[in-house]
C-alpha cells in the first residue's frame, strides 16, 4: 500500500467498509508510518467534531407560518384560474383582443376596397403564375425532326432552344409502335 | 358533555400515537389519500432535520427556514409526485437540496457577503454542550465556528455529501440517490472532503 491508496481508504476504514485483507494491509501501513497514523487519528477526530456540531431547530412560528401559506395556497389558485378563464380570449385581454379585431378587419377592408388595382394585379399574377405552373406540369410529347427517328428534348429555357441541341436517342428509345 | 370531550381527546391521542408508529412511506401514502394529519406528522419529523442540512449549505438561518417552508409547501402541493419506489427521506432531501442549490446560485450572482465573516455571537444555533464551565464553553463554541467555516469553505459537491453523511448521518446509498451520483463517487467525495476538513482544522483540534 502506498500513501495515495492509504488516503483513499481512510473513510472506508473508519466506516468499516474494508474487507479483511484490505483492512490488514491498511493497519500494517498505519503501523509502519507515523505520518499515516497521525493523519488517521486527526481525520477520525475531525469527523467526531463535525458529528458533534450543534443542531439547529426551526423557529416556534414555523408550523403557524406554514399553515398560513397552505391556507393562502388553497385560496389563490382557484381564484386566479377563474380570473384567467374570464379575462383572456385566445391569450389576449378583452381590450387587446378588441383592438386586434379592429386592426385585422381594417386591414382586410383596405386590401379589398381601397387598393383594388393592386389587388387585381396581385390576382392576375397569381393566375399567370398558376398557368405557367400548370403548363410546366403537362408533359410535352417528343417532336419528330426531319422524318428521322430523332427526338429533340423540348426545353422551356430560351438558351436551350437557341443552341438547338439535338439528342440522338435512336439507339436508346424504341417505340412500341415501331416494334409492331 | 365533559365525558364526550374527554372521549374525543382520547381518540385524538390514540390517532396521534398510531401516527407515530407509521413509517414515512405509510404517512405519505395516507396523505396522498387525503389524511392531512399525516402531512403534519411528516413536517414535524423532517423540519429540524432538513433545516440542519439546508443551513449548512446556505449559511443563513432565515433563508434556511424559508427554504424548508418552500419544501414543505411543495410536499403539500405536489404530494402525488412521490412514487413509492424511493424512500420518502430521499425525496424530501432532494427537494430541499434543490431549493438550497437554487438559492446558492442566486447568492453567487448577487455576491452577498459571506456569513462566515460573522462572529460566533452572530450565529443562531444552540450552544454545543451543557458544560457550565464558561472557558470550555467559549472554546467549544470557537471550535464549532471553525468547523462551520471549514465546511462552508468546501466546494458545493463536497459540502452536500459531507453534511448528509456526517451531520445528517444518512447511509451512503441514500446520499447517492439524493445527489444523483454513483456510490463510488459519493464515497470518494466524502473521503476527500474529510481530508480537506482535517487539513483546515488541524491547527484547532
Amino acid at each position: 500500500m502506498n500513501r495515495y491508496e492509504f488516503e483513499d481508504k481512510i473513510s472506508d476504514y473508519l466506516d468499516n467498509n474494508l474487507n479483511i485483507s484490505e483492512r490488514q494491509a491498511f493497519e500494517k501501513y498505519v503501523k509502519e508510518s507515523k505520518d499515516a497514523e497521525n493523519l488517521l487519528n486527526s481525520v477520525k477526530h475531525t469527523i467526531e467534531l463535525v458529528r458533534k456540531q450543534s443542531s439547529i431547530k426551526t423557529s416556534e412560528n414555523f408550523m403557524l407560518n406554514l399553515s398560513d401559506r397552505i391556507k393562502s395556497y388553497k385560496k389563490t389558485p382557484l381564484k386566479s384560474i377563474k380570473r384567467d378563464n374570464r379575462n383572456f380570449i385566445f391569450g389576449f385581454s378583452p381590450k387587446n383582443s378588441a383592438l386586434m379585431g379592429v386592426f385585422v378587419f381594417s386591414f382586410v377592408y383596405l386590401l379589398l376596397n381601397i387598393a383594388p388595382e393592386a389587388n387585381s394585379l396581385f390576382q392576375s399574377n397569381i393566375v399567370s403564375s398558376k398557368k405557367s405552373v400548370i403548363d410546366k406540369d403537362i408533359p410535352q410529347s417528343p417532336k419528330l425532326v426531319d422524318n428521322k427517328m430523332e427526338f429533340v428534348s423540348v426545353d422551356s429555357s430560351q438558351d436551350a432552344i437557341n443552341s438547338k441541341e439535338k439528342i440522338n436517342l435512336k439507339d436508346k428509345i424504341k417505340l412500341v409502335k415501331n416494334k409492331r | 358533555m365533559i365525558n364526550q370531550q374527554s372521549q374525543s381527546s382520547f381518540i385524538q391521542q390514540l390517532v396521534m400515537d398510531k401516527t407515530f408508529k407509521f413509517t414515512d412511506e405509510e404517512l405519505i401514502a395516507r396523505f396522498q389519500d387525503g389524511d392531512e394529519q399525516s402531512y403534519i406528522e411528516l413536517v414535524k419529523r423532517y423540519k429540524d432535520r432538513l433545516i440542519n442540512f439546508v443551513f449548512r449549505l446556505v449559511n443563513d438561518r432565515d433563508q434556511a427556514e424559508d427554504i424548508i417552508q418552500d419544501t414543505m409547501l411543495k410536499l403539500y402541493t405536489h404530494k402525488h409526485y412521490y412514487k413509492n419506489i424511493a424512500k420518502f427521506s430521499t425525496w424530501i432531501y432532494t427537494i430541499a437540496g434543490n431549493f438550497a442549490k437554487t438559492e446558492l446560485r442566486k447568492k453567487k450572482t448577487r455576491k452577498v457577503t459571506n456569513n462566515s465573516q460573522l462572529g460566533p455571537e452572530d450565529r443562531d444555533y444552540d450552544p454545543p454542550s451543557n458544560d457550565p464551565n464558561p472557558e470550555k464553553l467559549v472554546e467549544s463554541e470557537f471550535i464549532n465556528t471553525k468547523i462551520h467555516e471549514a465546511i462552508e469553505k468546501l466546494p458545493e459537491h463536497f459540502k452536500v455529501v459531507t453534511v448528509l453523511r456526517d451531520i445528517e448521518k444518512l447511509p451512503y446509498d441514500e446520499i447517492s440517490n439524493i445527489v444523483d451520483v454513483p456510490l463510488g463517487t459519493v464515497k470518494s467525495r466524502i473521503n476527500r472532503a474529510r481530508i480537506q476538513l482535517q487539513k483546515d482544522l488541524k491547527d484547532y483540534i
